[in-house]
């Protein structure tokens, strides 16, 4: 409704008055639209928006009463003010048109004073109705908003406010929601008194809403369960997966012999997964997740791959040392799905690169994929710091995206060993 | 090279600690370097043998556990408490006596990794030419832990049916994680049974070997745990059985 004037649509047929009505409105200011002919329905009343309706109850076919309940069940249309135009006779007619949503009537002959009185009041009541639209419409709007904000500081309390920074160690993440929030995570936290650092990088399949939900739950079980001191393997032992004897020291070697922080790998991946296949299974989430568990005081990381895009150990120069290959499936997946742990040696100098697969699937304007070819020539280079690999990485996804819009969340992780400690 | 040995008994009061720490006794006096861990943490007891009072233990299995200190610094030298110089030289790591501890281990449990982890530094670091494992008695992942990575399994065991039982279990799930040697002894034998059938028997009952039969011993009961056998009846019978004994677990 522009300029405080408003959009009076009449409705009717060919009658003289019709017209006669019309021109005193757009003599007196408004800007009426006169519909003298049918077909009518609701599409077509949509398409002309009035800002009151003013309808004959002689229109030729036209059942007015019908018009005004499909008005009321409208939501585009519902509240718009209708006055009906009658002859004397009608008066039956119009008793049911008010008791079926309009809100008043003038009957033939039309005064003009009473006319343009009537209009102007109303056209007061719709400007009212459509502001406490538009500011219920603000408001809502508002709510999603202010909770999506809710739901990215609460996501963020997901994710650790501050690194562990284990003596020798450089650790360093990147975390760049599509959205307000993301499926995708990091975790680093200390096991076994200090002993042990966990480290994570999962990417929960879909995006925004859903997928921070189920990222919420993995995260918490991921790293309850891994503080959790019982073994899975105790029924291993007793069910054939023998360790490996006789060959080396012939004792405590073989891998299915748990060693520190072991436990708490296996126990964090697998009772994730068993719980939420069997929880959540009709769900078809999963996440893809690395666990790494590294001793601070040599360098050794034992980890699971479930599923995800392999890390990069890298070399002083960039040189890729080690993929870190999958171990078994996606989080979620299978049911009692076996997860293997595997291991290897950072040295004095390496990195570990963890990241999600916005990374290499982000695009360029022309819709092209960084690639994992590109990523490992940019990781391909000197290394001079874990956050400085992670800057370097950052500017080159962000100077090939050229402005293009971001598909997927971009999370990455890099440990870095600069220096042996005394223990 | 190094052994570790794992003495275990399915059931309680079956003289497991007693003989662990006489065992041990006869290895360091032979010159051997020993060490004794007690991981039955839950109801610690071998320290007593040693004469080590509550006050005495400075460290325990329970600060490694909790990363307080290293394994090796929760070890303690026994040799000179005992009642005669030995050779060799005998170390324990024992477990707290204190209750909060005890509570303290049921409520939280702990990593069983850094048991293994443990018994590997703790070799290293004190140059043992032997380890011994005084286990929790019955089955539980500690113990798997323990019978899986040693060298060789002493199950012990009294001449009684439920000890006749719970061994069985033992010995099979010993089987089971491919222990390289396994050995039986039967201790608290009433000395009115005749021994070279009750070893028999049980060495049918298992297809296992018997590393020795034990008799009661008055001189056993009277010691009550106040001291090292070996040490103070040099020259009695149940001693020579025990030297046996240790003989075997070293082949």
């Amino acid at each position: 409704m522009e300029n405080g004037r408003g959009r009076p649509v009449i409705l009717g047929g060919t009658q003289a008055y019709l017209q006669k009505l019309s021109d005193h409105l757009e003599n007196s200011g408004y800007t009426p639209v006169l519909c003298a002919e049918g077909p009518w329905s609701l599409d077509r009343l949509k398409s002309e928006l009035p800002d009151l309706l003013l309808i004959d109850l002689r229109t030729p076919d036209l059942d007015v009463p019908w018009l005004l309940g499909q008005i009321c069940a409208d939501d585009a249309l519902r509240g718009t003010p209708v006055i009906v135009l009658a002859q004397y006779d009608d008066l039956a007619a119009v008793e049911l048109c008010l008791a079926v949503g309009a809100e008043d009537y003038l009957l033939a002959p039309f005064s003009a004073t009473l006319l343009l009185a009537q209009v102007r009041d109303y056209l007061r009541v719709a400007r009212r109705r459509q502001d406490a639209r538009a500011r219920a419409k603000q408001d809502e709007l508002q709510k999603i908003e202010h909770d999506l904000q809710v739901a990215r500081r609460i996501q963020a309390g997901f994710l650790p406010t501050e690194l562990p920074q284990p003596p020798g160690w450089e650790i360093a993440a990147r975390f760049e929601p599509a959205r307000e929030v993301a499926g995708d995570f990091y975790d680093a936290f200390s096991l076994s008194q200090n002993r042990r650092l966990g480290l994570v990088i999962a990417d929960v399949v879909d995006k925004g809403v859903p997928a921070a939900l189920f990222m919420a739950l993995v995260r918490s079980l991921t790293r309850a369960f891994a503080q959790q001191n019982y073994s899975l393997s105790w029924a291993n032992l007793l069910e054939g997966d023998k360790p490996k004897g006789g060959s080396g020291s012939g004792r405590g070697q073989g891998r299915s012999i748990p060693s520190t922080g072991t436990n708490a790998l296996k126990n964090a991946v697998q009772l994730t997964n068993n719980y939420i296949a069997n929880n959540h299974g009709d769900m078809n989430m999963f996440a893809t997740l690395f666990f790494g568990m590294l001793d601070p005081a040599n360098g050794q990381l034992a980890y699971i791959n479930a599923g995800h895009n392999p890390p990069y150990l890298l070399g002083p120069d960039g040189s890729v040392k080690a993929t870190l290959k999958g171990t078994g499936p996606a989080v979620g997946m299978f049911a009692d799905a076996e997860f293997h742990i595997e291991f290897a040696q950072l040295n004095l100098g390496d990195t570990l690169y963890a990241y999600t697969d916005g990374v290499t699937e982000a695009r360029d304007p022309s819709r092209g994929f960084f690639t994992e070819k590109r990523l490992r020539s940019v990781l391909g280079q000197p290394i001079e710091s874990a956050a400085g690999l992670l800057d370097r990485v950052q500017d080159s996804v962000r100077v090939f995206m050229a402005g293009a819009a971001q598909f997927d969340d971009i999370t990455m992780l890099a440990v870095r060993y600069v220096a042996t400690t005394a223990i | 090279m190094s052994k570790v040995i794992a003495v275990h008994s399915f059931r309680g009061g079956t003289g497991k600690s007693n003989t662990t720490a006489n065992v041990a006794t006869v290895l360091a006096a032979e010159g051997k370097r020993v060490g004794i861990i007690d991981t039955d943490i839950s109801s610690p007891g071998i320290h007593v043998l040693f004469g080590l009072q509550e006050d005495d233990i400075r460290s325990s299995l329970n600060d490694y556990l909790w990363g307080k200190c290293q394994i090796e610094d929760a070890a303690q030298e026994v040799t000179a408490r005992l009642s005669s110089p030995i050779r060799g030289n005998l170390y324990l790591v024992p477990s707290s006596m204190k209750p909060g501890d005890i509570a303290r281990v049921l409520r939280e449990g702990y990593d069983v990794g850094l048991l293994s982890d443990g018994y590997q530094r703790l070799i290293s670091a004190l140059k043992l030419d032997v380890l011994m494992i005084d286990t929790h008695p019955g089955l539980n992942e500690e113990t798997l832990l323990s019978i899986a990575i040693s060298d060789a399994l002493v199950i012990i065991m009294r001449p009684d049916s439920q000890d006749y039982q719970g061994t069985a279990v033992t010995v099979e799930v010993a089987r089971k994680l491919d222990v390289q040697r396994l050995l039986l002894v039967v201790n608290k034998v009433p000395t009115s049974f005749n021994l070279a059938e009750v070893k028999a028997r049980v060495e049918k009952t298992y297809d296992c070997e018997v590393a020795g039969i034990l008799p009661h011993s008055d001189e056993m009961m009277t010691l009550a745990s106040s001291g090292i056998f070996v040490l103070r009846y040099p020259a009695h019978p149940v001693t020579a059985v025990l030297k046996q004994i240790a003989a075997r677990v070293m082949e």
